[in-house]
């Protein structure tokens, strides 16, 4: 084992993620090898000061923006229709009378267009036309044929 | 059943089913090792403020898509992870530089003009480079296995462990000194 592969698996196994087998395999290399000692050795100073550093201060506005996400998300979704009109208002400047009679307007055309769609007998069907014809039927006097058979 | 005993997973249900303070639980359980990897990311603390706020709004509005039993840590650090290489991007910190080179712009020499140890520790974690320095604070800050960082940076397991082991010399060899001192005392 050299050093590079020595000391990558020392740090894996300062994590307790190295192999048994590598693990021995590197503390065989490090009994005698002072270089990975020494790095070994400061590695795990290093550890203990990362692992004792501070907490950075969070500041209290971000634990009081955080904390309100709920109320806020809730607020959002109740309130959605008063921010739309809200938008609209003052976002696009269309007042709100110009905005409900165009939606309404919108209905009515969908709503037309939907009975329209659905009338029955709108389109076309196919009719079929009997046409019933009687064999033309000459009448020869008054005469009935048993009649005209005795003659 | 009080919240501090309840696990994520059922703290997440309770979220779901409109329980705010399942949420707060939640925040209070996870503001502190999220906002030190923001804030070791980012070296800015109103900055990581700010991302330690967007991570919990998405806690909140994705709650329900969390599904993977005891994923929510994993799930956390990785949406902390990603708001933070955006705010990188939208701040055009991250340039492409040589993948071997360990450092960011300040110099190691620059680092240690600080006389305080955690003071060039601090400088030094920042200073490194981002690929580097997150997988050391998904490491320490958020105590997750290799497995874990792989998943999160959507590395190899391999490729976590190299990093961090680079990470580690690239820190103690610039720190060498100050650690002797205070292995010594």
């Amino acid at each position: 084992m050299n050093c590079e592969s020595c000391q990558e698996t020392l740090s894996a196994f300062i994590d307790g993620d190295a192999s048994e087998h590598d693990a021995a395999s590197a503390f065989q290399h490090l009994s005698e090898c002072k270089v990975c000692r020494s790095f070994f050795t400061l590695t795990i100073d290093l550890e203990h000061s990362l692992r004792t550093m501070p907490v950075p201060d969070i500041p209290a506005r971000v634990d009081h923006r955080v904390i309100q996400i709920p109320a806020r998300e809730k607020a959002w979704k109740e309130d959605w229709f008063t921010r739309l009109t809200s938008l609209l208002q003052h976002r696009l400047s269309v007042p709100l009378p110009a905005v409900a009679g165009a939606v309404g307007f919108l209905l009515v055309a969908l709503g037309f267009s939907f009975w329209l769609l659905t009338r029955p007998g709108l389109i076309p069907q196919q009719q079929i036309i009997y046409v019933v014809s009687t064999p033309p039927v000459e009448v020869y006097g008054l005469r009935t044929p048993s009649e005209n058979a005795q003659q | 059943m009080a919240l501090d005993t309840r696990t994520d997973d059922q703290l997440i249900a309770d979220l779901c089913a409109g329980n705010p303070e399942a949420f707060g639980e939640l925040y209070r359980r996870y503001r502190n090792p999220l906002f030190s990897f923001c804030m070791r990311m980012v070296g800015d603390q109103s900055h990581a403020g700010d991302l330690l706020h967007d991570v919990f709004l998405k806690l909140y509005r994705s709650a329900a898509t969390i599904r993977e039993p005891g994923a929510l840590r994993t799930w956390l650090f990785r949406v902390a992870r990603n708001e933070v290489l955006m705010s990188a991007r939208q701040n055009r910190e991250v340039a492409a530089q040589d993948p071997d080179l360990v450092w960011e712009s300040e110099t190691p020499e620059t680092l240690l003009e600080s006389a305080e140890l955690r003071d060039v520790l601090q400088r030094a974690l920042v200073s490194l480079k981002a690929e580097y320095r997150e997988v050391l604070l998904l490491r320490e800050e958020g105590g997750l296995s290799y497995s874990e960082i792989a998943i999160i940076t959507g590395d190899s397991k391999s490729s976590v462990k190299s990093r961090l082991f680079k990470a580690r010399r690239a820190l103690a060899t610039l720190l060498a000194p100050r650690l002797g001192e205070r292995s010594s005392q």
